[in-house]
């Protein structure tokens, strides 16, 4: 009972300062301090461009913008480092992407990698890695190690149906990234 | 007695939870997700190539758009013409033919058809040429087709008309301009 009591009211404070965020007496400050460096040290992920993939832009390391420019099946790409290949009543638009996972904490030396699309997309097809994306998360990496940066393969399908109507191609994928 | 140690009990219960809860907190780790936004703008766009007819000569560079087409040696007279080729004689000239497959593909556009015209790149103010019976100089180009079908290959014979005049050995070369546009 000696050792539970003290045991008892730390993780009484770590938990009420954890859970209901405030900041009150410089008593569960000290609680709050040590929840925020859990906080600090999660993970994190950060897109960065690959040396032979297309340009990522915007601001925030985790959410930035691939622009892959004007694409046509006769005339290729205009943007560079982004490839058409032709197949028969369709085309594919790839490039390629680096993805860094961060985790300060080390609680884990690999991660789960989910991406998802974030609209259902009638027209076209995107794969990462050769994965079909979906609004549903795909599994990309099962034993991803963290702090490398690894490069992945971005293709879209556009088939030669697609007209002027729906020619402007814009979504988003979503990565999230699990510890093990 | 008994009811001390139900209280120790609980409270050895309790522990090992809050226990288990800091452990829980203290390890736990949160999600991290990304996002990466994709954008892009298909064009619509139409391609040319030039396929041999099976009753044509066999072209050099079939399946581009920058094929040869070579008649050979031609004479308004007897010899071995190349196969493919089709000779008629004039009362002062003679003409040697073949048909040329053009194939017009289209992608990402709404279109229902084509117009198909040439030119020839070079002036020939000996020679007379033509493409799907139509004259062709480099004067202008000449419209082919109004209505050429897409994703099909269209015959186009391509005519070359030679003056008896002409002396014997002459090379004559020169090239056709296809343009098609999208309806």
């Amino acid at each position: 009972l000696r050792f539970v009591l003290p045991l008892l009211l730390f993780g009484s404070s770590l938990m009420t300062d954890g859970w209901a965020q405030r900041k009150g007496a410089s008593q569960r400050t000290s609680a709050a301090v040590s929840m925020k460096s859990e906080t600090e040290g999660s993970i994190s992920v950060s897109f960065v461009s690959a040396p032979d993939g297309a340009a990522l832009t915007g601001g925030a390391t985790g959410q930035r913008s691939l622009d892959l420019g004007a694409v046509s099946l006769a005339g290729g790409a205009q943007a560079a480092n982004v490839h058409v290949q032709n197949f028969p009543g369709r085309f594919v638009v790839s490039t390629r992407f680096g993805l860094s996972i961060q985790n300060p904490a080390q609680h884990s030396s690999t991660v789960t990698v989910l991406a998802a699309l974030a609209l259902p997309d009638p027209a076209f097809i995107f794969r990462l890695d050769g994965i079909t994306l979906q609004p549903v998360p795909q599994l990309l990496q099962n034993q991803a190690r963290i702090g490398p940066t690894f490069l992945h393969r971005l293709e879209i399908d556009v088939p030669a149906s697609v007209t002027e109507k729906n020619s402007q191609l814009h979504n988003a994928i979503l990565f999230q990234i699990i510890p093990n | 007695m008994r009811r001390g140690t139900k209280t120790m009990k609980k409270l050895t219960l309790f522990a090992i939870f809050a226990a288990l809860m800091i452990s829980s907190a203290a390890f736990a780790q949160t999600t991290a997700s990304g996002t990466l936004s994709v954008t892009a703008t298909v064009n619509g766009t139409i391609s040319l190539v030039f396929n041999s007819d099976a009753a044509g000569v066999t072209l050099g560079g079939a399946g581009t758009n920058a094929a040869t087409l070579a008649f050979g040696t031609v004479q308004a007279f007897g010899g071995v013409l190349t196969a493919g080729v089709t000779r008629t004689t004039a009362a002062n000239s003679f003409t040697v033919s073949s048909p040329v497959d053009v194939f017009v593909n289209k992608a990402n556009i709404t279109s229902a058809n084509y117009t198909l015209k040439a030119q020839l790149n070079a002036a020939d103010a000996v020679n007379t040429w033509t493409v799907g019976g139509v004259p062709v100089t480099n004067a202008a180009a000449a419209t082919i087709t109004a209505t050429g079908a897409y994703a099909a290959n269209v015959p186009e014979t391509v005519a070359l008309t030679v003056p008896f005049a002409t002396a014997s050995g002459t090379a004559i070369s020169n090239a056709i301009n296809f343009t098609a546009t999208a309806n």
